[in-house]
């Protein structure tokens, strides 16, 4: 890879992740604070995340996780019934589609499985999840903490305006 | 009454079962809870050797999924039946220590059909699992949404359940289901960081009940527990 050409890539990268490091893959599945933690020893893995990128992997997408990049990464388990997925960042938009449609699915099946189980009237657990899709040499950022619908909605319109 | 030994018919387990699950209907229609509960005891325990011993060797991962599908039936089935002990008892519902009981049960078996749900054909799980919705209501209807204990827990290492490989460097995903098992990671260094109240947990267990507060905003409660739908697979 190019350097001039990586610079959005360089700004992203953080805690000793070199574009040398990700230049195989097609997504990043990264701890949640991979961006504004002050160190390496401070990163935090979102508690779904792990589930995430082993399903990419598994439907071919070429995935590296925290783990796979080297990073020791302690994986923080909560309680609330709200979905945790950390940072995914999308570095080949070839792949966005793809990506955007296992995305929803993981979500829709986890709340699926807890609608079954909770009154329409109970509010529902929210995503977290903070998304990057490098297109054109630039990186757009979407950071969510919400209801899932509106998230599913959001990620088929990036789909779409593919 | 004794725990019945149950042969497992290897050749049409699925039949079996069938005829079983309406046996353990008809039990709970008449109210004999007791017969009920006994029969899923009488069941799991086959189910449980051949999924804990392996040792048959025909069978394959689909029959493993299986019985571990049909033991955690008849779990939830049990479980409903010795809930249904108390809720048959006149003015059950005046009593707290009944309405925890009754609460921890209704979740014990709602878990466990939920995650055999659309993996096991049954009306009559399908007409336990809304009474199990009915009752839910009422507890709503009685005691609002609740508010529930929340821990959070820092994961510094873990094993996968199937493998016992660091599960961040295995295939397996949690959750799922290989051959008769159920994909966990086990935590082998944890730090408790805080504990939260939330309106929508994920252990519904550990709700915060009105009776029991100690002193002024001072309340006893549970904030982590340990079930797992299997887990009685592991109990001696």
């Amino acid at each position: 890879m190019n350097n001039d050409s990586n610079l959005d890539l360089t700004t992203e990268l953080q805690n000793g992740i070199s574009v040398d490091d990700i230049k195989d893959f097609q997504v990043l599945v990264l701890p949640e604070n991979f961006n504004s933690a002050s160190d390496k020893e401070s990163l935090i893995e979102a508690s779904d995340s792990l589930n995430m990128s082993k399903i990419f992997k598994e439907e071919g997408l070429k995935c590296a996780n925290a783990y796979d990049l080297g990073l020791d990464v302690p994986a923080l388990e909560r309680r609330g019934s709200d979905i945790w997925l950390g940072q995914i960042f999308i570095i080949d938009d070839v792949a966005l589609p793809l990506i955007i449609n296992i995305l929803t699915t993981f979500i829709q099946n986890k709340i699926s499985k807890k609608s079954v189980t909770e009154s329409k009237s109970e509010p529902e657990g929210k995503v977290h999840l903070e998304l990057k899709i490098r297109k054109n040499g630039t990186v757009n950022k979407l950071k969510y903490n919400g209801d899932s619908k509106t998230l599913v909605r959001i990620m088929q319109n990036l789909k779409n305006d593919d | 009454m004794m725990i019945e030994k149950i042969e497992i018919n290897k050749d049409d387990y699925l039949s079996q079962a069938e005829n079983y699950i309406q046996k353990w209907y008809d039990h709970t229609v008449k109210r004999e809870l007791d017969k009920a509960i006994y029969l899923c005891q009488s069941l799991i325990q086959p189910y449980k050797q051949i999924l804990n011993n392996r040792d048959w060797p025909k069978a394959t991962e689909n029959d493993f999924n299986n019985f571990l599908i049909l033991a955690i039936t008849f779990k939830a089935f049990e479980d409903y039946a010795e809930l249904g002990k108390i809720i048959i008892q006149d003015k059950w519902d005046q009593d707290n220590s009944n309405l925890e009981a009754v609460w921890l049960k209704l979740w014990d078996s709602k878990d466990r059909f939920d995650s055999v749900r659309g993996k096991i054909q049954s009306e009559i799980v399908d007409r336990i699992y809304s009474n199990l919705e009915d009752l839910l209501a009422q507890y709503k209807q009685n005691f609002g949404n609740g508010l529930y204990a929340s821990p959070e827990i820092l994961i510094k290492k873990e094993v996968c359940s199937i493998c016992q490989k660091d599960i961040r460097a295995c295939t397996h995903i949690k959750g799922r289901w290989y051959d008769g098992k159920i994909c966990r990671g086990i935590a082998e260094d944890i730090e408790m960081k805080t504990i939260s109240i939330v309106t929508v947990p994920k252990d519904p267990r550990c709700r915060i009940w009105p009776w029991r507060e100690k002193e002024e905003r001072v309340f006893e409660m549970a904030v982590l527990t340990l079930f797992q739908v299997d887990n009685f697979l592991n109990d001696d």
